[in-house]
Formats: C-alpha cells, structure tokens, sequence
C-alpha cells in the first residue's frame, strides 16, 4: 500500500519521463569502439604484407636474396643496387617498422 | 522464462560476441540509449554534455566485457551496473567529490541543462542525497525492482529501500511546497 508521499513522488517521477532521441549518439559510439580501430589496422596490415609479398614476387626477391647469400658474404662490393633492389629493401623495411609499431602499441 | 525483450537481447548478444557484428552493438545501443542517457542526466541533474560522455564510455565498456557477460535474463541490470559505476568513478576522479554521500557535488558543478527536459525535475533531484537519488530515479524513472537496484549499486536492499522511502519523502515535501499538488 502507498503512502501519500509515495504516490505524489511517483506521479511526479512519471510525468517527467522523456524519451531521448539517438540523433547521432550511437554513431559516435561506434566510431570510439576500439577493436575496430584494431581492426582498421589489421587490415592494414595485411595490405602492407599483400604489397610486400607483390613486390618480393615481381622483383625477383628469391633471387636477389639468393644471390645475397651465395654472393653476398664473400664478395659484398659485387652486390649492384639496381632500383629494384631499392623497392624491395625500402619494402622490407616499411613492413618490419610497422609490425614493430603495432608491437610497441599493444 | 525469457521475455521478448529479453530473447532480442539474446539474439543481439550472440551476434555480437560469436559473429563480430559491429551493427548488432549498434542496434544494441540504439535500443538502450534512451535509458543509459536518461540514467546520467538524473544523476548529474541535467548536465547533457557529461551524460553524454559518460554514456558513451558506459557503451565502450559494454562492448570491451560483453563477452564476459553470461546472465542474459539481466542485460539491463548489468547496462545500469556498469553505468552506475562509471557514474561512481567519474564522481570520485573529481576533487570536489570528496564522497558519493555529498549532496553538494552537483549543485556546485556547472552544468550545461537540457532544456528538452523542464528543469522542475531536476530542482526537484536535487533535494535528493546522490544514492537517494539514484535507488528513486532507478526505481520509478527506469522501473527497476529494489532486489536489482541492489545488485546495481551494490547496496543491501533494505538499504535500497530505506533511500527510496526517505527520497519520495523528500520529494513529496518539495514538491508541497512549491505547490505541485495544486498543479495536478
């Protein structure tokens, strides 16, 4: 059973229920949620790992590091870099930066 | 016994936690933000831009521990637990708010008020200590029981029930003396 007091606060209470419109509220939530920034990156990565492996095949990668070490260790002034031993290097290494950006991030 | 509401939840859930689907959690907030906002507005007494805020990290954090989250038949127990404590740690981070149990926190705060809403009502919080006013407004706003209004703010329920007799009271004077009987 109410009391007087209960059922005035109540009628009160009741009467200044609104509802809240989303007006963009939800949207903003999903853009700070952060496993899908995770998962912006890990696209990312992958697609730095798609160009590298495109490069690496193109460029004859297996045979420049073939020679490398064939050559390489015995006579490194007979190693000639060609542009294309240059992309594939400047490859390797905007890959490995990233892999340890996303290392010291996490 | 699942409810319908209760079963959309379910669904949204798995969607959520077993397929990755962002725009589950998405319908997921569409569906509860109306409650979570109103939620921070009667604690903050009006403040929008905060409620807004905390909203929004009371949504980020839902989503981070949703897949902790295994009692189904309560998702709305546990939104407003996680929201109340947001709540609780946002007034604890500020150095005005010595104690949650201060009924000056608020009222010393500038807020920015939402005018959608009439300021009568939170005038009328405002007479409320903060848990007063949060076993009130949890109980009558939101329609929460006493037994999971306790397991929200981590109360016994007698004491969930000794705030919310003495904060209608409270209320109920208020409300004498500035004539809303007359009104109605």
């Amino acid at each position: 059973m109410k009391t007087e007091d209960e059922r005035l606060a109540d009628s009160f209470l009741k009467a200044q229920i609104k509802e809240i419109p989303d007006e963009g509220f939800s949207r903003k939530v999903m853009r700070r949620i952060p496993n899908r920034a995770n998962r912006y990156n890990r696209w990312w990565q992958i697609f730095c790992t798609a160009v590298f492996v495109i490069l690496f095949t193109l460029l004859n990668g297996f045979g420049v590091a073939w020679q490398l070490l064939k050559h390489g260790y015995e006579m490194p002034h007979a190693i000639s870099f060609t542009p294309h031993t240059l992309m594939l290097t400047a490859a390797l290494v905007a890959v490995g930066c990233w892999h340890l950006y996303q290392e010291t991030k996490a | 016994m699942f409810k319908l509401n209760q079963l959309d939840d379910l669904t949204l859930w798995t969607k959520i936690v077993v397929g990755h689907d962002d725009r589950a959690f998405e319908k997921l907030i569409q569906k509860y933000q109306g409650d979570v906002r109103r939620f921070f507005l009667h604690q903050t007494l009006g403040d929008e831009m905060l409620s807004d805020d905390l909203a929004q990290e009371t949504f980020i954090k839902v989503y981070t521990h949703i897949g902790s989250f295994r009692n189904l038949a309560n998702f709305k127990t546990w939104l407003y637990r996680i929201a109340y404590n947001v709540f609780y740690d946002h007034t604890r981070s500020q150095k005005t708010a010595v104690d949650l149990d201060s009924a000056e926190v608020m009222s010393q705060t500038s807020v920015q008020r939402d005018t959608t809403i009439s300021t009568d009502i939170y005038q009328a919080l405002q007479q409320l200590s903060p848990p007063e006013r949060t076993c009130v407004t949890l109980n009558v706003m939101e329609d929460l029981p006493t037994a999971k209004i306790a397991v929200v703010t981590g109360m016994p329920e007698g004491t969930v029930k000794s705030h919310i007799s003495r904060g209608k009271t409270k209320l109920a004077n208020y409300l004498r003396k500035n004539g809303y009987e007359d009104r109605r």
